[in-house]
C-alpha cells in the first residue's frame, strides 16, 4: 500500500524510524496593510511517524497557520518543513500539487465534500486524480470501519454531518498517505459524532501505523491524540504527552493567562 | 432598503458586467437601427423634396409606367406649346427620356440594360450638377455619378454614346449629376443632354415629363390649375412640392421594410439578452439565499425584498439601455458612414437621433430586465428567514435537480403540436402562406424545447460527456458532473445559445436548397454553353443583329447555333403579348421536354404551342384556336400544345415560316444560343463568339457557369448579411455562458480550494472549468443545428414545388466549431480565477 501511494515518496528507510515531518525555524509572516504580523515565529516540531499528534493554542496562535504550512497550502517565509527527506518549502506549486496528491491526506472542518458526487466518487476522488490504482480490498475495509457500506450510493446533501465526516476521513485514509491533516474534524458535529469520528482516527494510527496531524481547540478530542503540542503567538510553547482531558485543559488555561 | 440594494450592487458589481453587456447589446441593436432608417428616411426625403422644389410644376403622364412600358407619351410638342402660352408661366421644358447607350473604354455597352438618355438642360434645370456643369452645347453631355463611376469616366474625359440608330457620337463629359432617387436615371444610369440632342440620340419625340417655372408671382398653385385646364385627362400636373412627397412616399415603403427586416433581427438579440438576463439574476438570487433571508431575519418584509431586487434590475437596465442608445447612436452614425459612401441616397441628411429612439431604446432595456427579473424576485420572497441559520450550502443543490412531468408533458405537448403544423402546412400549396406557418410551428416547437432543455441537457451532457471522460480523465468528469448538477442553469444558458444557432443553420439550410434548386433549373432551362443577347429595356431585349447568328454557324467548334425572335402584339384581345419563334435547329428536343399537353409535332404552319400560363390569360386550351394580330393582318392558328411555365421559350410559339411572314420586320434575334462541338475547348468558342460581337457594343455573353457565379454570389452576399446579423445574438449568448460559468466559479470557491487540496492541479482545474463551458456550448448549438436543420427543411420543402433539399455540411461543421471556440473563450476568464484564487484563503472562508 505504501509503495501505490507514494509516487513520488523517497526511498522508504524503515530501519531508522525518522519523523514524518519535522519543522525548523519555521517562520510565516503576513503582511497586512504595512504592518507586519509574525503568525509563526521560529516553530521547531517533529511529528513521529504512526502517531496522532493534536496541535492546540488559544484563537490566533497560528495552529491553523503551521498546519497550512506543514501541508503545503501555504507558503513559509523562511524555515523549512520536510516531509520524508523531501523539504517542501522548496518545491513549486506544481511540485506541492503533486505532494498533496500523491502523500497527504486532509480532512477538513466542513465542507469536505464535492456535492455532485456520491459518497463512493467523493472517497476515490484523489485516486482518480492521480490516476491511481485503487486497492478494493482496502477500500471496503475502510468504508466498512467508518460504516458506510449501505451509504456509498448517496449524495452529501443525504448525508449527515457525522456520516459526511466519515467520507472524508476515508477518503483520506484510503490511499494511506505518509501524513493525515485534520483541521478541526469534529468542530461541525455533536459529541456522539465526533467521538466517532476521533476514535476512527485513534484506531487508524494505532492499528495501520498511520501518521496524523489534528489540529484542534476541543481538549476532549485533544484527549484521544497520543501527543499534544501547544503554540502560543506564533510559537511552540508546551507539549503533553499521553494527554487526558483535564490535563490539556490544566494546560490551555495557563496558556491563556 | 434602497440603501442596502446600491451598497448590494456596488458589491456586486463585477457579477452584474456581462448582464449589463448584454442589455447594452441588445439595446444598441434596437437604438441602431432607429437611429440608420430614420437618417435614411430623412435623406430619402430630402433628396425627393430637393430634386422637385426647383421646378414650380411637373406635368407627367397620368401613368408614367404604363407610358414607359409602351413607349410612348402623351406628353408631346403641342402640350408644351399649350403650356407655354399660359399667362402664368415663366419657363418651360419637355424632358426627353429614351436610351442612349454608353460605351465603356473598351468599347462595350456600360451594364445589362442601356443606360438611360435624357433632356438634362435647356430652358428649366431641375438638376443641379454635383460636379462640373450642364453642357450647354451639342457635344457636351453630364453622367450620371453612378454610370460614370462604373464606366470609369471622369469630367473632362470625351465618352461616346450610341444613337437609336446604333452610330457611335464621341462627346465630352462636363459634369456629374446625382439622381439620387429618380427611379429610372438611378438604376439604369443615365446621360443627359442638351434638349436638341437628346432628341438626335434617343430618337424619342415626345416627353416623359414637362418642368415649368411659374411667371413672377404666380403661386405653384395656380400654375398647376391653369396647366391641369389646357392639357388632356391623362397628363397630370404636379408642384413641385406634390410631386417630392410622392417620391418620398414610395421610397418610404423601403425605408419601412428596412425598418422592419432590422427589428425582426434586434428582436432575436433582445429575446437572447433576456434569457441571460433571467439567467443570471435567478442564480444571483439562489446565491444570495442567505443574505435574502439574513434581511427577512432583521425584519424585512417580503414586499420589501421583492421591491429590492426589482431596484436593482431596474438600476441595471436604466444605466445598460443608456449605454445601449448611446452605442446605438454610434453604430447607426457610423453605418450610415460606411454606407455613404457606396450610395449617394445616404449622403445628403446628417444624423437623425430623435427622442422616440431614445425613448424606445430606454424603455425595451429597462422593461426587459424588469421582466427577465421578475422571477427571481419572486423566488427571492420566497426564502425563509430561517435559511439564514442554516450552515450548509450544499443541500440546496439537491433540489434544484428534480424535473417534474409537467414540464415534460407541456415539453411534449407543444413539439407534438408544432409536428402537426408541419405536417399541415406539407399539405397546403407551396408558397408564402405554408412558409410563414412552418415559422410559427418552429416557434411553438422551441418553446417546447425550452420545457424540457434541463432534461435534454442532462441527456446530452452524459451522452457527449462519457467518451470525453474515458477519453480525458477525471477533470473532465468532473465538468460532466458539473454540468449536470443544475441543469435548470445549463439549460437556459445554453437555449440562449440556441436561438441564434438554430436560425443561423436554419437558414443556411433554405439558402443551401434554394441555391441547389436553381441551379438545377439553370441547367434544364439553360441547355447551351453560350447566350448571346442584347441589352434589356422596357420592351424586351435591344436585340443581336442576324448577322452575328450568322457569323457563328460558319465558325469552328460550334455544333448549334438557334435563336430566338419575337414581336410584341395583340393576341386573343388581349394586347401586349409576345409572340416568337425558333430559327436554325437544334432546339427541337428541348421543345418536346417542355410540352405538357398535347404533342409537337405537328408545330406546322398556322399552329402554336402556348405557355401554361398564358393560356390561362388568353382563356384558351388544346384544340382552341387563337387570333394574332400580326402585321400582315390578323392571323388565325390552332394551339397545338401548352409549355411548360418556366419554359425560357417565346410564351405563344410559332414556326418560323409563319412567324416570318406575320412579322416580317421583327428580323433581329432576341436571344442567340450556342451549343459547344465535342471536342474543342470552350476558350477558343469563347474568342470565336467574342469576335463576332466585337462589332455590335450593346450585344454580349452569359455562360450557364458565369450566370450560377452570379446566382451564387447573391446567395452568398445575402447569407453574410443575415450571418452578420444573427451573430449579435450569439455573441450575446456566450456573454450568458461565460456570466453562468463566472457566478457558478464563485458559488464553488470552496470546492475548487478543496479539489485543489486534494491535489488537482492548476491547470486540470482550468480544463475542468473550460470543459463544463464547452459543454453547455456544444449541446447548445448541436439543438440548434438540429432544430435548424429540421425547420430549415421544412421550410424549404413548402417553399416551392420541386424544392431540393441540400444540407450545407461544411456551413453546419463550421457552426459547431464556433460553438466550441466560443464555448472554450466565454470558460478562459472564470477558469483563469478560479485556478488564481488561494488555496487556504478559500477554504477559510464561508
Amino acid at each position: 500500500m505504501q509503495e501505490d501511494a507514494a509516487v513520488s515518496a523517497p526511498p522508504s528507510s524503515k530501519g531508522d524510524q525518522p519523523a514524518a515531518v519535522v519543522t525548523r525555524g519555521l517562520t510565516k509572516i503576513y503582511d497586512t496593510d504595512g504592518t507586519p504580523v509574525r503568525a509563526l515565529d521560529g516553530v521547531n516540531v517533529k511529528f513521529d511517524r504512526g502517531a496522532f499528534t493534536a496541535i492546540m493554542g488559544p484563537s490566533g496562535s497560528g495552529k491553523s497557520t503551521l498546519m497550512h504550512c506543514l501541508a503545503g497550502l501555504d507558503t513559509a517565509s523562511s524555515g523549512s518543513v520536510h516531509l520524508g527527506r523531501t523539504n517542501i518549502t522548496t518545491l513549486k506549486d506544481k511540485q506541492l500539487t503533486l505532494l498533496r496528491r500523491d502523500r497527504i491526506g486532509f480532512i477538513f472542518q466542513s465542507f469536505n465534500l464535492l456535492p455532485m458526487l456520491t459518497a463512493q466518487q467523493n472517497i476515490l476522488l484523489p485516486a482518480q486524480i492521480a490516476k491511481r490504482k485503487v486497492d478494493m480490498e482496502r477500500f471496503h475495509r475502510i468504508v466498512d470501519v467508518v460504516g458506510l457500506s449501505d451509504r456509498l450510493d448517496h449524495l452529501p446533501s443525504k448525508l449527515s454531518g457525522g456520516q459526511q465526516q466519515r467520507v472524508a476521513v476515508a477518503r483520506a485514509l484510503l490511499s494511506a498517505p505518509e501524513v493525515v491533516y485534520a483541521d478541526e474534524p469534529t468542530g461541525n458535529l455533536d459529541s456522539r459524532s465526533g467521538t466517532e469520528i476521533l476514535s476512527f482516527l485513534r484506531d487508524s494510527a494505532r492499528q495501520m501505523r498511520q501518521t496524523i496531524v489534528m489540529v484542534t481547540h476541543d481538549p476532549v478530542a485533544a484527549s484521544y491524540s497520543d501527543r499534544v503540542v501547544f503554540l502560543r503567538d506564533g510559537r511552540l510553547v508546551d507539549e503533553l504527552v499521553a494527554p487526558t482531558a483535564d490535563g490539556v485543559l490544566d494546560r490551555l488555561k495557563k496558556l491563556e493567562s | 432598503m434602497l440603501r442596502t440594494t446600491l451598497a448590494g450592487l456596488r458589491m456586486h458589481k463585477g457579477r452584474l458586467v456581462t448582464t449589463a453587456l448584454a442589455i447594452i447589446l441588445g439595446v444598441t441593436f434596437v437604438a441602431g437601427t432607429l437611429v440608420f432608417t430614420d437618417t435614411m428616411g430623412q435623406s430619402i426625403e430630402k433628396q425627393a423634396m430637393g430634386s422637385a422644389t426647383s421646378v414650380d410644376v411637373l406635368v407627367t403622364p397620368e401613368d408614367p409606367e404604363q407610358a414607359r412600358e409602351d413607349g410612348e407619351s402623351p406628353l408631346g410638342a403641342d402640350t408644351v406649346a399649350a403650356i407655354k402660352e399660359l399667362a402664368e408661366t415663366g419657363a418651360v421644358q419637355g424632358i426627353i427620356t429614351g436610351d442612349a447607350p454608353l460605351l465603356d473604354k473598351d468599347g462595350k455597352a456600360v451594364g445589362d440594360m442601356p443606360s438611360a438618355g435624357m433632356t438634362i438642360s435647356g430652358a428649366v434645370d431641375r438638376y443641379e450638377p454635383s460636379e462640373g456643369r450642364l453642357p450647354e452645347s451639342d457635344s457636351e453631355i453630364i453622367l450620371s455619378t453612378q454610370l460614370a463611376r462604373s464606366a470609369e469616366y471622369q469630367v473632362g474625359d470625351t465618352a461616346r454614346v450610341l444613337d437609336h440608330n446604333g452610330e457611335k457620337h464621341s462627346l465630352e463629359v462636363v459634369g456629374l449629376v446625382d439622381f439620387g432617387l429618380d427611379g429610372e436615371a438611378a438604376y439604369r444610369g443615365a446621360v443627359g443632354f442638351t434638349p436638341e440632342m437628346a432628341e438626335a440620340i434617343t430618337g424619342v419625340d415626345h416627353y416623359s415629363e414637362i418642368n415649368v417655372l411659374g411667371a413672377e408671382g404666380v403661386p405653384d398653385e395656380d400654375l398647376k390649375s391653369a396647366i391641369a385646364g389646357v392639357v388632356g385627362d391623362d397628363i397630370k400636373a404636379w408642384t413641385g412640392q406634390e410631386y417630392g412627397e410622392e417620391i418620398a412616399e414610395n421610397y418610404g415603403f423601403m425605408v419601412q421594410t428596412y425598418r422592419v427586416g432590422f427589428m425582426a433581427f434586434a428582436a432575436v438579440a433582445v429575446f437572447v439578452a433576456s434569457l441571460v438576463i433571467f439567467n443570471t439574476f435567478a442564480i444571483l438570487i439562489a446565491q444570495r439565499q442567505r443574505e435574502m433571508a439574513m434581511l427577512r431575519c432583521v425584519g424585512a418584509t417580503r414586499r420589501q425584498v421583492f421591491r429590492s431586487v426589482l431596484g436593482e434590475a431596474a438600476l441595471i437596465g436604466l444605466v445598460a439601455s443608456a449605454l445601449g442608445v448611446a452605442a446605438g447612436a454610434g453604430a447607426g452614425v457610423g453605418g450610415i458612414a460606411l454606407i455613404a459612401q457606396y450610395d449617394s441616397l445616404m449622403a445628403a441628411a446628417s444624423p437623425v437621433i430623435s427622442p422616440t429612439t431614445i425613448i424606445i431604446g430606454m424603455l425595451v432595456g429597462t422593461l426587459v430586465t424588469l421582466v427577465s427579473a421578475l422571477l427571481p424576485a419572486v423566488r427571492a420572497t420566497r426564502v425563509a428567514p430561517l435559511t439564514a441559520l442554516r450552515t450548509s450550502a450544499a443541500s440546496n443543490a439537491a433540489k434544484e435537480n428534480r424535473i417534474g412531468w409537467v414540464r415534460i408533458s407541456f415539453g411534449l405537448l407543444f413539439v407534438l403540436a408544432s409536428v402537426g403544423t408541419v405536417a399541415f402546412a406539407m399539405s397546403l400549396e407551396p408558397g408564402e402562406l405554408p412558409m410563414i406557418i412552418v415559422v410559427g410551428a418552429g416557434l411553438v416547437c422551441f418553446i417546447g424545447v425550452m420545457f424540457v432543455s434541463p432534461l435534454l441537457v442532462r441527456a446530452l451532457t452524459t451522452l457527449v460527456g462519457w467518451p470525453l471522460r474515458m477519453m480525458f480523465g477525471v477533470a473532465t468528469g468532473l465538468a460532466v458532473e458539473n454540468a449536470q448538477r443544475s441543469p435548470k442553469r445549463a439549460a437556459t444558458a445554453m437555449i440562449a445559445l440556441t436561438v441564434g444557432v438554430t436560425l443561423i443553420s436554419g437558414f443556411s439550410v433554405i439558402s443551401a436548397s434554394l441555391q441547389t434548386t436553381m441551379d438545377r433549373q439553370l441547367d434544364e432551362e439553360f441547355p447551351v454553353d453560350y447566350l448571346v443577347h442584347g441589352q434589356m429595356t422596357e420592351q424586351g431585349s435591344t436585340g443581336v443583329p442576324p448577322k452575328v447568328a450568322e457569323e457563328l454557324r460558319d465558325a469552328p467548334g460550334i455544333a448549334t447555333v438557334y435563336t430566338e425572335r419575337v414581336a410584341r402584339t395583340e393576341v386573343g384581345g388581349e394586347a401586349g403579348k409576345t409572340v416568337g419563334t425558333m430559327t436554325g435547329s437544334g432546339f427541337e428536343a428541348d421543345i418536346e421536354e417542355s410540352a405538357i399537353k398535347g404533342s409537337l409535332d405537328g408545330l406546322a404552319p398556322d399552329t402554336t404551342a402556348i405557355n401554361e400560363a398564358e393560356a390561362e390569360e388568353i382563356g384558351a386550351g388544346v384544340g382552341d384556336t387563337v387570333s394574332i394580330a400580326a402585321d400582315s393582318g390578323a392571323l388565325d392558328v390552332e394551339i397545338v400544345a401548352l409549355l411548360n411555365e418556366q419554359t425560357t421559350l417565346p410564351p405563344i410559339l410559332l414556326d418560323q415560316e409563319t412567324f416570318t411572314s406575320a412579322f416580317p420586320e421583327a428580323d433581329t434575334d432576341q436571344n442567340v444560343y450556342v451549343k459547344v462541338a465535342d471536342g474543342a475547348a470552350l476558350s477558343d468558342v469563347r474568342t470565336e463568339v467574342e469576335d463576332a460581337i466585337a462589332d455590335h457594343p450593346t450585344v454580349s455573353i452569359s455562360s450557364a457557369t458565369q450566370l450560377k457565379e452570379q446566382y451564387d454570389q447573391n446567395m452568398r452576399s445575402v447569407f453574410y448579411v443575415i450571418a452578420a446579423l444573427l451573430a449579435l445574438a450569439i455573441i450575446i449568448a456566450i456573454f450568458g455562458i461565460a456570466n453562468t460559468m463566472a457566478l457558478s466559479v464563485l458559488e464553488r470557491t470552496r470546492e475548487s480550494a478543496l479539489l485543489r487540496a486534494l491535489g488537482l492541479a492548476k491547470s486540470q482545474l482550468r480544463r475542468m472549468l473550460s470543459v463544463e463551458a464547452i459543454l453547455v456550448a456544444v449541446i447548445g448549438a448541436l439543438l440548434g443545428v438540429g432544430l435548424g436543420i429540421l425547420f430549415g427543411w421544412a421550410a424549404s420543402q413548402v417553399m416551392m414545388d420541386d424544392m431540393a433539399f441540400s444540407l450545407p455540411v461544411l456551413q453546419v461543421l463550421s457552426f459547431i466549431a464556433v460553438a466550441i471556440v466560443a464555448g472554450l473563450l466565454s470558460g478562459v476568464l472564470p477558469s483563469r480565477r478560479a485556478a488564481k484564487t488561494s488555496i487556504t484563503g478559500a477554504l477559510a472562508s464561508e
